[in-house]
């Protein structure tokens, strides 16, 4: 992928040193050629600069098409001329037949690649927002990807009947913690907090961080009671952080809500629904 | 200003290829307002409980080479398999196509596939009779009709019904052609850019402008009320398709041009068969061309006017003047003769020659990926080679078209041979 927006590069690069060279070269035939003695040479111009605009805003095939009528009825204009009135037929002539397909054409051609690479850029712009399912401080699974994991657990809980559980673990009094800490040493607490979320749990708990809702979750499969005892550990390790540059951190006495919830398959409910009844655990938790 | 008779023949020839490429520029603007028409995403389309029984016709004479992809391409259509049979005429083959068909057949039990083979007696009297023969053992209410060397798209046979289910005026509904083996050498890649050009310029300009189109022979739709009124093919007609194309539009329906359907055909890989292949065209559409003349001057002919009109232009004008204006150019060259209005003639030929590069490329783009660089230099080269070969082929194939008329010879399978 990365090849393939190097090679458009460099076509444009290579378009541009074109279109400048037909520029020269058009500046050059108008000079030494003393067009500009004859009016008409001016429209002529004119003509050109249309191509390039009709060029550059549509595509090669409507380009061509602008092409084809300006050659067809340019040179049936001056072999009339040439036939009945006995106008010379001189290379100016020539030049601007083929002038003006070049200069549409070329614009044509980099318009395209142009628009080729904004589509590439927003394609993969979206896609890229689409796969960050990790998050790069914490190294846990992004909101992202909560969903979708939760999806696939519900129907891991459907087929093989394992309980499956859903943790939210949410900073006690958040706002006011921010407030005191500040954004960075904020982050540092959450980084902590998600290590040990990391280490406590099992490799195949699927462990997550929700950022826009400023909370950890925790998909887990366990047996029955189980998650209640993980709750409690996970409550007594947090408080337990050692923050050990951070005194501000340890003199706050950091303290987790934590709500669970158990999934029923036969309740049927959507994934959205799971997670809104483990939100509504945490406020039991007090 | 004229001074003599050289003067006006010269006007003559200089008129008549500026009406040629003035007419091939009204059918290129055409053919771009077709292709813009055809982006959209306004498609037609038949739900899938309403689509037609339709019979597939493939006629086959020595085609071993080809047949099998063929018939199982198109028995895996994208097309309700219940709803479709194939009909392979394998007619007075003398090589092994009737043991591979069979063999196709037994691999697809349950499939609709009839297999028609054919001796030299009811048989082997040209493909407008393999049709017939096929025709009369058919069951659908459509009949779709490939050659033995395509390979259709999946989607192909789909898009044929749905735009004549879509167009109760569309006797036939026809579809693209392109060139498989367009990457085999110069000749095929010429072959390529031709077919391109041809589907564009003629058949999409031509609908576009005049709801005009001919049968190109392979991936098309008839009805079969129109076949049955016609009573079948013109077993006379060498070139059947052009012959079918007139005879249905006097009945009043137009052919359409349905893009979004394309089959992939093997075209000539040598200049000999390609040379074969062209003067059985060149010679059909001459044969069309005379038992169709009277209708030139018929005003209920309709748009097939057209066609009459524009291949006499092309056949008679712009062959005779580019005559004329060659023989006044050697004599004149040679001092017999003295003209005072030959300074237009580069000019003129400056023009034909970008007119034709420019609307090669047009057509080139409207196909994706075919506007590269490498087709470029084939474009450029194309025009003093391969259409000079063409100008070769149609006083050939006039020749050759007299001399059977005058020794009344009897029309056989010209069959093109595969790779």
């Amino acid at each position: 992928m990365v090849k393939l927006d190097k090679s458009i590069l460099k076509r444009i690069d290579l378009v541009n040193i074109f279109i400048i060279t037909m520029f020269f070269g058009l500046i050059m035939v108008f000079s030494y050629l003393k067009l500009d003695a004859n009016p008409g040479s001016i429209f002529l111009v004119f003509l050109v600069m249309v191509g390039t605009i009709v060029g550059y805003y549509t595509n090669i095939t409507a380009s061509l098409l602008y092409s084809i009528m300006f050659v067809f009825l340019y040179a049936s204009f001056q072999i009339y001329l040439n036939v009945a009135k006995r106008v010379p037929i001189g290379g100016d002539v020539y030049f601007w037949m083929l002038a003006v397909p070049l200069f549409t054409i070329m614009f044509a051609y980099y318009g395209t690649l142009i628009r080729d690479l904004q589509e590439k850029n927003s394609s993969l712009m979206k896609e890229n927002e689409e796969l960050v399912m990790i998050d790069k401080d914490t190294g846990l699974l992004s909101s992202q990807a909560f969903f979708k994991e939760l999806q696939v657990y519900m129907k891991i809980n459907e087929r093989f009947n394992i309980d499956l559980y859903l943790m939210l673990i949410k900073v006690k009094y958040e706002n006011e913690v921010i407030r005191i800490l500040g954004e960075s040493k904020y982050n540092k607490m959450v980084n902590e907090i998600s290590k040990v979320i990391s280490s406590m749990l099992r490799e195949e708990d699927r462990k997550l961080i929700l950022r826009d809702a400023n909370m950890f979750a925790v998909i887990l499969l366990s047996n029955k009671g189980g998650a209640k005892s993980i709750k409690e550990r996970l409550k007594g390790q947090i408080q337990n952080i050692d923050f050990k540059d951070d005194a501000v951190i340890n003199n706050l006495n950091l303290e987790v809500m934590v709500g669970v919830a158990q999934y029923h398959s036969e309740e049927k409910c959507s994934p959205y629904e799971f997670f809104k009844k483990a939100e509504r655990d945490l406020e039991y938790d007090v | 200003m004229l001074q003599n008779i050289y003067d006006y023949l010269l006007l003559w020839s200089l008129f008549s290829i500026w009406l040629v490429m003035l007419i091939n520029n009204v059918l290129v603007t055409g053919g771009f307002i077709c292709y813009l028409k055809h982006t959209g995403k306004n498609k037609p389309v038949v739900p899938e409980e309403d689509l037609p029984f339709v019979s597939v016709l493939i006629p086959a004479h020595n085609e071993a080479k080809v047949i099998g992809k063929t018939v199982e391409a198109i028995l895996d259509a994208d097309y309700a398999k219940d709803k479709y049979e194939i009909i392979v005429i394998n007619d007075n083959s003398s090589d092994n196509s009737a043991e591979i068909l069979e063999r196709i057949k037994a691999n697809h039990p349950g499939r609709m596939l009839t297999i028609i083979n054919t001796d030299n007696i009811i048989g082997g009297k040209g493909k407008s009779n393999a049709l017939n023969i096929g025709l009369a053992q058919s069951k659908g209410s459509f009949i779709a009709i490939y050659d033995a060397d395509n390979t259709p798209e999946k989607s192909a046979l789909r898009e044929l019904v749905y735009a004549i289910m879509n167009d109760p005026k569309a006797g036939a509904v026809i579809g693209k052609f392109r060139c498989r083996n367009r990457n085999r050498n110069l000749l095929t890649r010429f072959i390529n850019i031709e077919g391109i050009y041809f589907q564009w310029m003629a058949q999409a300009g031509r609908w576009q402008l005049m709801k005009l189109c001919t049968i190109p022979g392979t991936n098309f739709i008839i009805r079969r009320s129109i076949l049955d009124e016609l009573g079948g093919w013109d077993t006379q007609a060498i070139t059947e398709d052009t012959e079918i194309s007139f005879r249905i539009y006097r009945l009043g329906y137009h052919i359409r041009f349905c893009p979004y359907s394309a089959s992939w055909e093997q075209e000539p890989e040598t200049l000999a068969v390609w040379f074969k292949q062209r003067k059985r065209w060149v010679k059909g559409n001459y044969y069309v061309l005379i038992k169709n003349f009277k209708y030139l001057f018929d005003p209920d002919a309709g748009p097939v006017r057209f066609d009459l009109i524009y291949y006499s232009a092309v056949y008679v004008l712009f062959l005779s003047s580019s005559v004329i204006s060659d023989l006044i150019f050697i004599l004149g060259f040679g001092g017999f003769i003295q003209t005072t209005i030959l300074g237009y003639s580069l000019l003129l030929w400056v023009m034909a020659y970008l007119l034709f590069l420019l609307s090669v490329f047009i057509a080139l783009s409207t196909e994706k990926g075919e506007l590269r660089l490498s087709r470029v230099f084939t474009a450029m080269i194309m025009y003093f080679t391969y259409c000079k070969l063409w100008s070769i082929i149609t006083v050939v194939g006039l020749a050759s078209y007299t001399a059977d008329f005058i020794l009344k010879r009897k029309i056989t399978w010209y069959k093109t041979e595969r790779f």
